[in-house]
């Protein structure tokens, strides 16, 4: 799961607060990139940067959703709900409970803004649970995610041939069988799904 | 720490460049203001960055466009600029950058961003549409919608020139060329992209031009005879030019001798002697022997193309323009590094692979 952690105000008395948001997200098991004040990190491989600028993508676009810390107002901010708000990402905006972005909330109530940008208020109290409980509709995105990464695979004739004559009979691509089987092995592999929640936990 | 962020306020000077599809719909429907506006108010994303205003100035192919739009865009933009804090153009691929360029010498200079925009359709190989997922315009944020966000962003990079921004790059307009590579469609020529927003805002400031004050010369001549010298005889152009209608000639020289011999005997007839004859050279030697033709070079095709259009519009003085067509005016020539014997920069480079001969036909 990518995550793009966004918290562009260099204010320290909120660095702390800050610096506690990555660490949640990471700990839930997120690949995060970020950027915080003015630091910059990109937790994309070589290969998946490679890919979003040859294709003309955004760094953006391979995030799976975007946390926002929004309690100070910044042009990285809006654009990147712009952006959220274009490709339908998950995204949750937070602020300090008791510093509402007021011009930003006015934005984000406007008709036809998508239901996957929550705002959220946020104590130190309820920052952790706040930021859990926002996890599961961006991996529910994932789920939903269209196939972007390039794999070739190299195949036996008669394998060849058994997904030509699955294929027609199923009336099925070839690659969408391939995934779905994956999938399938995926999701009923116990070892993995304890994995991935000792990972998460 | 800042309470509030100022809204800045945006003009979205419509000239087309809604080839694409946005949320599934195609956008060819923006055909006039009202529709302009409606579309506008159904999209919160546009409001993030700012308010908005948009104007509708032509739809359509840019191919079909008239020239004459982008005078009215120009006189629009200095009647207003200091009503907004950056204009957006929209417009379609084609032509693009020769538009581009005639509105940047038009307005000759500015104290506010002004950028270009387009969301062609794009026609992809296989292995490039794997590759994009090109097909999910919503997730790439390629339609009008994505490309609009963006060219407003790229104001707050701190350029205050006109820029062509397609696809999270800041090109000067005078120094972009045709360059297909997947979903880009447009390069810069021989200097560095003046920003980008690849993950978040970046710029190279020291590239940027000062912010000037306008020096609005509007118009251009459209009366010019163009010829490709690599592809043409003088006699077929002779045949389908108009010499007492032509005010000037723009020749695409020869790859290494700027013009041939019998290029060079017809640019010497007496009926032709009093035009400006520009000949655009993609070689880097110099031919100080082409009177009274004489050499332009170090800058692409369109740029040279669009500023002999308008220094024709602006003065009928022989000497000033051929002094203004090999001068840098706006940026548009690039430094030559090596000797003279150099060979040069590619067709591709110089914008030489775009096929001209259509401006043959053009109507301006």
């Amino acid at each position: 799961m990518n995550i793009y952690f966004l918290a562009p105000a260099e204010d320290t008395r909120l660095a702390l607060r800050v610096q506690t948001m990555r660490e949640i997200l990471e700990r839930a098991g997120a690949n995060v990139s970020y950027r915080v004040g003015k630091k910059r990190h990109l937790a994309l491989s070589a290969e998946e940067q490679a890919l979003s600028r040859e294709s003309g993508l955004s760094m953006l676009d391979p995030m799976d959703g975007f946390v926002i810390e929004s309690t100070h107002p910044d042009i990285e901010i809006n654009y990147a709900l712009a952006q959220a708000i274009i490709q339908r990402k998950p995204t949750l905006c937070l602020y300090e409970k008791a510093r509402p972005p007021r011009d930003l909330l006015v934005l984000l109530k406007q008709k036809n803004v998508p239901d996957v940008i929550e705002v959220k208020a946020y104590t130190d109290a309820t920052l952790e649970n706040v930021i859990l409980s926002f996890l599961p509709q961006i991996e529910a995105y994932t789920d939903i995610e269209l196939p972007t990464i390039k794999f070739t695979l190299r195949i036996t004739r008669k394998i060849e041939r058994y997904l030509n004559w699955k294929g027609e009979k199923e009336k099925i691509a070839k690659a969408d069988f391939l995934r779905n089987l994956l999938k399938a092995l995926m999701e009923g592999d116990a070892g993995y799904q304890h994995h991935l929640k000792a990972k998460k936990e | 720490m800042k309470s509030f962020l100022p809204q800045k306020k945006f003009c979205w000077i419509y000239c087309g460049g809604a080839d694409s599809i946005d949320f599934g719909e195609p956008l060819t429907s923006l055909v006039d203001q009202p529709l302009l506006n409606a579309w506008v108010d159904r999209s919160p994303e546009l409001h993030m960055l700012g308010k908005i205003t948009p104007r509708f100035f032509y739809s359509g192919r840019g191919s079909e466009m008239p020239s004459s739009v982008m005078t009215e865009a120009a006189t629009f933009i200095a009647k207003h600029i200091d009503a907004y804090d950056g204009f957006v153009i929209t417009h379609d691929l084609d032509r693009l950058i020769f538009h581009a360029a005639l509105l940047t010498f038009m307005l000759g200079g500015t104290p506010k961003p002004i950028v270009f925009t387009c969301s062609p359709t794009l026609y992809l190989n296989a292995e490039e549409a794997a590759m994009t997922n090109i097909g999910d315009h919503t997730r790439a944020g390629s339609g009008l919608s994505g490309q609009l966000i963006e060219s407003m962003q790229s104001t707050n990079i701190g350029f205050k020139e006109v820029v062509l921004f397609f696809h999270h790059r800041a090109i000067r307009a005078t120094r972009a060329v045709y360059h297909r590579r997947g979903v880009h469609v447009l390069d810069t020529f021989r200097f560095p992209y003046l920003g980008d927003l690849e993950f978040g805002l970046a710029g190279e400031g020291k590239q940027f031009h000062p912010p000037t004050r306008l020096k609005f010369r509007p118009g251009f001549e459209s009366r010019v005879a163009f010829s490709d010298t690599r592809w043409e005889e003088p006699q077929q152009f002779h045949t389908r030019m108009d010499a007492k209608q032509t005010q000037g000639l723009f020749l695409v020289g020869q790859e290494n001798e700027a013009l041939s011999s019998p290029w060079q005997g017809f640019v010497k007839q007496p009926e032709l002697r009093r035009l400006p004859v520009a000949v655009f050279s993609s070689s880097s030697r110099t031919h100080p022997d082409l009177a009274p033709a004489f050499q332009v070079q170090h800058e692409t095709l369109e740029v040279s193309l669009a500023k002999f259009f308008w220094i024709l519009g602006q003065t009928e003085n022989l000497k000033l323009i051929q002094q203004v067509m090999q001068g840098n005016v706006l940026g548009e020539k690039m430094s030559v590094r090596g000797s003279s014997n150099e060979a040069g920069w590619t067709e591709e480079q110089a914008g030489l692979s775009v096929d001209f001969r259509e401006f043959l036909d053009i109507e301006l």
